[in-house]
């Protein structure tokens, strides 16, 4: 489902993720942890083909996601979600955000403003569905962007959400992105297990700290998985 | 303001700030369709408003019936003349006699101490050559001598130049606000548009569904207010014409808003936009 094989790469000026080799298969959880500039993000950047290996191969459903064309790039993006930190935050109400998740993957506009309004019903976010997405609590955005991860019906999911308790999480939420993980699809989350409303289980892959600087480095041997 | 359930009929990108952006393009469509129409406009609102000039040709005594109506002819089709009078020497008489002063003087002369004439008006539009035309109008056979508007033509004119200077150094002044403005609110509607394309780029939205959004955040709203600013001026000249509004009040009647300057103005709110978005660009990969 999603696989880095002996992938390298720089980090700004740093450098990180020495040859990294992680294979993650459906119905498989696996929590990246390590310290600050440890290269956690980059590994979902670079699943997404928003940021390429220096080295090494990323594949998401046996596709190369830096080799494939356009479209076939933006197919992947369709079976994956990500639930990201840094993503800008747009001037919408809660349910078209999450609408927007559907409507990019291809169903109409009114069918996904129609399942968005459902699914947050259904986890008991109804009440903000109304309310602008960016004037929204810091956990009460993730509970949405959890949802809106889930309701496309991906085949993986990355979450990329600085350490959180995961307290503004209902529990059915919890529960169908546990549900999801065990039976349906992969998961990549960075941070320590049991954050950010993690399923339970899962495998923990630690990453060292960066390597250097990008240059020195890119020479050098090192390991991290 | 969001509006729930429609995010491609929002006239803006809906990342960042957009409300000032937006209120910028307004007033440079606006400013930019003002200076089209001064610049456009104000040389024909002048000539149209130009007093009614004349010169006087005055008949030789001894001209003979041939040259007469040989003046008569010619002058008729030169392009510079728009009204043809002839004045007898019995009309000119009654004329000068309104005068209080000149008809005692008149009475006391006795005999009609006046000459036969021509009194041609000239066109409003070629006014400038009224020089030219009393020349010509001196050598032709059978005219005694000339009486041109020496001190008002040059008068009106050096008026009008000054006038159209102002008009035009206001109209240039304008535009060139206006382009800066749309350039400057259409840059930062598509630096917004950057940032929002990219969740639908990480979203999985296909080529054409990003294009169609780029094409409805940047070129619609841009085309849309540059439409109601040419129906907005347009409603004035119907308005102004239909009611009489301007022409009955203190003001003069407002010049027309040209159709050029429509024309003008929706070219550059289709054109801008792609500009714009190649400018942000450029800067994105600096």
């Amino acid at each position: 489902m999603l696989q880095y094989l002996h992938v390298s790469g720089p980090r700004g000026r740093l450098w990180v993720l020495n040859a990294f080799n992680l294979e993650i298969k459906p119905g498989e959880t696996v929590h990246v942890t390590g310290p600050s500039g440890s290269g956690k993000s980059l590994l979902v950047r670079m699943a997404l083909a928003s940021a390429a290996p220096a080295s090494g191969t990323v594949f998401v459903n046996g596709i190369n996601p830096h080799k494939t064309s356009v479209a076939g790039r933006q197919g992947l993006r369709r079976v994956v979600s990500a639930v990201l930190d840094d993503e800008p935050e747009l001037d919408l109400p809660a349910e078209v955000w999450v609408a927007l998740g559907l409507a990019c993957a291809g169903r109409s506009w009114p069918a996904s403003v129609g399942d968005a309004r459902d699914a947050l019903a259904r986890f008991g976010l109804g009440g903000v569905a109304t309310e602008p997405f960016r004037r929204l609590p810091r956990g009460t955005r993730y509970a949405l962007a959890l949802v809106r991860a889930l309701i496309r019906k991906p085949h993986l999911i990355l979450v990329d959400w600085a350490a959180d308790d995961g307290a503004g999480i209902p529990e059915s939420l919890r529960s169908d992105f546990a549900s999801f993980a065990a039976n349906a699809g992969a998961v990549l989350m960075t941070g320590e297990p049991g954050r950010n409303a993690a399923p339970p289980g899962g495998r923990v892959e630690r990453l060292a700290g960066p390597l250097g600087s990008a240059g020195a480095a890119a020479a050098g041997t090192g390991g991290d998985s | 303001m969001a509006v729930p359930g429609r995010p491609w009929f929002r006239y803006g990108p809906i990342a960042g700030p957009r409300g000032a952006a937006l209120w910028l393009l307004w007033a440079a469509w606006v400013a930019g369709g003002l200076a089209l129409w001064a610049g456009l406009s104000a040389r024909g609102w002048l000539v149209a408003r130009r007093p009614q000039l004349a010169i006087e040709a005055f008949i030789a005594p001894s001209a003979t019936a041939a040259q007469t109506e040989s003046f008569g002819q010619a002058v008729q089709v030169l392009p510079w003349c728009c009204g043809f009078r002839y004045v007898s020497a019995e009309d000119a008489r009654l004329e000068a006699g309104r005068d209080d002063r000149v008809r005692s003087l008149l009475e006391a002369y006795g005999a009609n101490p006046f000459l036969r004439s021509f009194r041609v008006t000239l066109c409003p539009g070629t006014m400038e050559f009224w020089h030219e035309a009393a020349d010509w109008m001196k050598r032709q056979p059978g005219i005694a001598s000339v009486r041109a508007p020496s001190v008002q033509a040059p008068r009106l004119l050096e008026t009008e130049r000054l006038v159209l200077a102002i008009a035009r150094a206001g109209a240039w002044g304008l535009g060139g606000f206006a382009l800066l403005a749309a350039a400057f609110a259409l840059g930062a509607l598509a630096g917004n548009l950057r940032r929002e394309l990219r969740v639908y780029a990480e979203l999985g939205a296909t080529s054409m569904g990003i294009l169609r959004r780029a094409l409805w955040a940047l070129v619609v709203p841009s085309v849309f207010i540059a439409a109601l600013v040419v129906v907005g001026m347009e409603l004035v000249n119907v308005l102004g014409r239909l009611g009489g509004v301007w022409a009955a009040g203190p003001l003069q009647p407002l010049p027309d808003f040209p159709h050029e300057a429509g024309g003008g103005l929706l070219a550059a709110a289709v054109v801008l936009p792609g500009l714009a978005a190649a400018v942000a660009a450029a800067m994105r990969r600096q």
